[in-house]
């Protein structure tokens, strides 16, 4: 699973502003709803595809990464496939019929989800935890004018971010700890895997206030208050690149959206 | 139960950016009955060694063998479940694994784990917390209101419960005050004595290697650099200081005297025991020359 790892690099992806990434993989997808005709999604299509050589990561690993979701999508897209009965019927094997509204049904769900699928892991192979939550401060600063606590939001958040790994190597260790006690983890039966998980999750919750409670006293010690008027030690620059990059998919946007049927 | 490795490789991640390679060609034996102290420096591999003990890793190549049961990249987990009755282990920092709401049930989750029933565990819980030195009080209490050390008897209490042959514990008394630590190990030590049970430690402390260990495994990088026993490895100046081990501290200070010029021939003491010979030695050497 590679969904919301980071791998370091210093490919242009990597380089442009955390805040241009963010807004231009929403873009994206926003324009996948939109295009839903075989060249316009052929031509998304490609421009993923020159995004991900471009980040350098290598093919291999990606798809192998994604292949749960991968294959999850196309589950859901040849439901769709048979149980869709409007239009034109294209063959039918006994009682069930392909139309071709069906078949268009899938292959859109199956274009869209796995393109925003593929955009999302992009985004965060490409992005550290950190950028991501100074880009997600960044773009939620004009909500300060509805009084929501942005600063805070944006504490909690990277906080949140900053935990993750040390969570999941928490999971790992406490799952191998209960194995070694005989947990039915591995265990074929739904029933039995389900129960085994209670012994992993009390732990992890215990040891998270506990953190937690930890993190709090030693801010308090070394005299955080609250966010405002805080200076950054990481500055984002945007670039003219950043701002050609959103233009470019704010036109995608806007051609694709004039000349949808 | 006696633990074979022969060329194992342990790769974590293959084919992906993160790929490292823990193990390299890992070749060792591990007699019934012994206690093994594994040592060497963060990283050097001593945590993906011993998860291989129970089947937790798999090798990437090689295979590890483990009385008559053999693991190979291709085993199935369903094979495993009698190895992990068979060895127990104890992570670091035990204490987190406690999950159940009270000391007793918390035990009792090996034993009925590994189909043991229910009066049965019961009974077993009560045994092993007193093996851990801890009295029936503690059965009913919430493991959560139990002191650092006495947390981890408790675990010690849950792992031993399942009547492991191989034990494995992996840093015992890290974090524990003097008393704890010298009542952890003269427990894992009376196990390996009076149960016969193959104790295998994994250890920062060199004292304690010293103190309770006939076999060290001297890790670097993922590889055996020496399999020895205690005494050779630790007078084998080149060895530690290349690797940068640290030395008892008994073994500081008799390098620290023949530095001064005490006159001594053979090899350094590393426990109380044989610095109280180191002395004896001295001293008679001392008398005689005076007497001539």
């Amino acid at each position: 699973m590679i969904f919301g790892r980071y791998v370091s690099g210093d490919s242009f992806i990597h380089k442009l502003d955390p805040r241009d990434k963010l807004i231009s993989a929403t873009l994206i997808i926003i324009i996948s709803f939109l295009a839903n005709e075989p060249l316009s999604a052929l031509i998304l299509g490609l421009i993923c595809l020159l995004i991900l050589l471009v980040s350098k990561i290598k093919l291999l690993f990606f798809f192998r990464g994604i292949r749960f979701f991968l294959i999850m999508i196309a589950f859901t897209a040849i439901l769709q496939l048979l149980f869709a009965n409007n239009g034109e019927e294209l063959f039918s094997v006994g009682p069930i019929r392909i139309t071709s509204f069906g078949a268009k049904i899938a292959s859109l769900t199956f274009f869209r989800f796995s393109l925003a699928i593929i955009i999302a892991t992009l985004f965060t192979l490409t992005t550290s935890m950190i950028q991501i939550s100074d880009a997600v401060g960044y773009l939620i600063r004009p909500l300060k004018i509805f009084k929501l606590p942005v600063d805070d939001i944006v504490l909690t958040l990277s906080i949140a971010l900053r935990f993750i790994p040390t969570m999941l190597q928490e999971i790992s260790t406490i799952s191998d700890a209960q194995k070694a006690r005989g947990s039915s983890l591995n265990s074929r039966s739904i029933a039995k895997k389900i129960k085994a998980i209670v012994p992993i999750l009390m732990p992890l919750f215990i040891a998270s206030v506990r953190r937690a409670e930890d993190l709090a006293t030693a801010m308090i010690m070394r005299g955080y208050s609250d966010g405002k008027n805080r200076t950054k030690f990481r500055i984002m620059k945007w670039k003219n690149r950043d701002t050609l990059i959103i233009l470019f998919l704010l036109f995608l946007l806007i051609f694709f959206g004039i000349t949808k049927k | 139960m006696e633990i074979l490795f022969k060329n194992v490789d342990y790769i974590y991640q293959p084919n992906s950016p993160f790929q490292f390679k823990a193990l390299t060609d890992v070749n060792l034996k591990i007699e019934s009955g012994s206690f093994t102290a594994i040592i060497g420096k963060t990283g050097s591999g001593k945590s993906t060694l011993i998860r291989h003990l129970n089947g937790l890793l798999k090798p990437s190549s090689g295979e590890v063998k483990i009385g008559n049961l053999t693991i190979t990249s291709s085993i199935k987990e369903s094979q495993l479940s009698d190895l992990r009755r068979k060895v127990g282990m104890l992570f670091q920092f035990p204490e987190q694994q406690l999950f159940a709401d009270t000391v007793e049930h918390d035990i009792e989750f090996g034993p009925i784990n590994f189909g043991t029933t229910k009066e049965k565990a019961k009974k077993i819980a009560r045994e092993s917390l007193k093996k851990v030195g801890l009295n029936d009080e503690f059965l009913n209490r919430s493991p959560l209101e139990l002191s650092g050390g006495q947390m981890r008897r408790v675990a010690l209490a849950g792992v031993l419960a399942v009547k492991p042959d191989i034990l494995v514990l992996d840093e015992p008394t890290a974090g524990l005050d003097f008393i704890g630590k010298k009542e952890i190990m003269k427990l894992i030590k009376k196990l390996q004595l009076e149960e016969h049970t193959t104790i295998i430690l994994v250890s920062n402390s060199m004292e304690d290697v010293a103190d309770y260990a006939e076999e060290v495994i001297l890790l670097s990088k993922g590889k055996v650099i020496k399999q020895a026993s205690p005494n050779k490895i630790f007078s084998n100046k080149e060895i530690t200081s290349a690797l940068g081990i640290e030395t008892p501290q008994t073994t500081v200070l008799a390098e620290f005297l023949l530095e001064r010029g005490v006159d001594f021939k053979g090899s350094l003491p590393i426990n109380e025991k044989s610095f109280n010979n180191f002395l004896k030695k001295i001293f008679e050497e001392k008398k005689k020359t005076r007497i001539l």
